[in-house]
């Protein structure tokens, strides 16, 4: 049998879906990890701790339903979209996650006052006062690599919506990170 | 040129940042050791339909009006004549019945 590692993931998903081959699908975990735990530290604003959590329920909801997974969509699209209905579910036990265009949304060049505003901002920080339909744009296609069409069909909204939210989330994103100035 | 320059710079800070690669860490060990045991459900359709074709088999074998040819090569195969006319006939019906019923059940 050749190595887990020299298998592509549509090998290891039949092996795992169809011989429930836990192997196979530690293979697949650990080939993923790193981009479902990076969309859900976007997700959570940076809280590690809670994304991994939510991560190891995304892998284990994945694991139960990966017999459902029918290789119409790229596996990272379909793990994307369990990860994030699992950070929706959480997030819905303390917030209303809205991710249409009729979200209300601070303007884009509403950067923050006081002492330190002129300072550039850590992206991290940036993209964690974005609201929550634009960071989740923004990780569907950055973090986790999904074509606006992907992304559009992972969070089940509108491809128009998806490219307005990630045209409004780097509005939002320069006005933070570069500092205005003056022009005379 | 500005606007460019903070245009590619967003871009690659992003790609930076976000696919930025996370230390595995044990965390795939955690969720291997977290797996439930598979209770995937018994795919019961291959042996039910290939019963049914046996039965199907069966039924056409001794019920059905056929003649006395069918039971007459019966006879002969029980009696380790195999090749009677009526024992080739008798098997060659069998045959293409199970073949049906085993075409049937692998498309199933």
């Amino acid at each position: 049998m050749p190595p887990r590692s020299a298998s592509t993931d549509a090998e290891l998903i039949l092996a795992a879906a169809q011989g429930g081959d836990r192997e196979a699908f530690a293979e697949l975990v650990r080939r993923h990890q790193s981009m479902v735990r990076s969309v859900l530290r976007r997700l959570t604003n940076g809280d590690a701790a809670l994304a991994d959590d939510l991560a190891q329920e995304a892998f284990l909801l994945a694991w139960r339903r990966l017999d459902t997974f029918r290789f119409e969509a790229r596996f990272t699209t379909w793990l994307y979209r369990i990860a994030f209905n699992a950070w929706q579910s959480e997030r819905r036990k303390t917030h209303e996650v809205l991710l249409g265009e009729d979200e209300a949304m601070p303007e884009p060049d509403a950067a923050p006052s006081g002492p330190g505003a002129e300072e550039r901002m850590d992206l991290e920080r940036a993209l964690a006062t974005l609201p929550d339909a634009e960071r989740a744009a923004i990780a569907a296609c950055y973090a986790a690599d999904l074509s606006h069409v992907e992304a559009a069909e992972a969070l089940g909204i509108p491809l128009g919506t998806v490219k307005t939210h990630i045209l409004r989330a780097k509005e939002r994103l320069r006005a933070r990170l570069v500092p205005k100035k003056e022009t005379p | 040129m500005n606007t460019d320059s903070a245009r590619d710079d967003l871009e690659s800070r992003l790609l930076a940042q976000l696919r930025r690669e996370i230390h595995d860490d044990g965390f795939t060990t955690r969720v291997a050791a977290a797996l439930p045991r598979a209770t995937r459900p018994v795919d019961w359709t291959f042996p039910l339909v290939a019963a049914a074709a046996l039965a199907g088999c069966a039924i056409a074998t001794f019920v059905v009006p056929v003649g006395p040819a069918i039971l007459e090569g019966l006879r002969d195969l029980a009696a380790a004549r195999a090749f009677t006319p009526a024992a080739i006939g008798a098997l060659a019906a069998m045959g293409a019945l199970a073949a049906t019923g085993a075409v049937v059940a692998a498309d199933s």
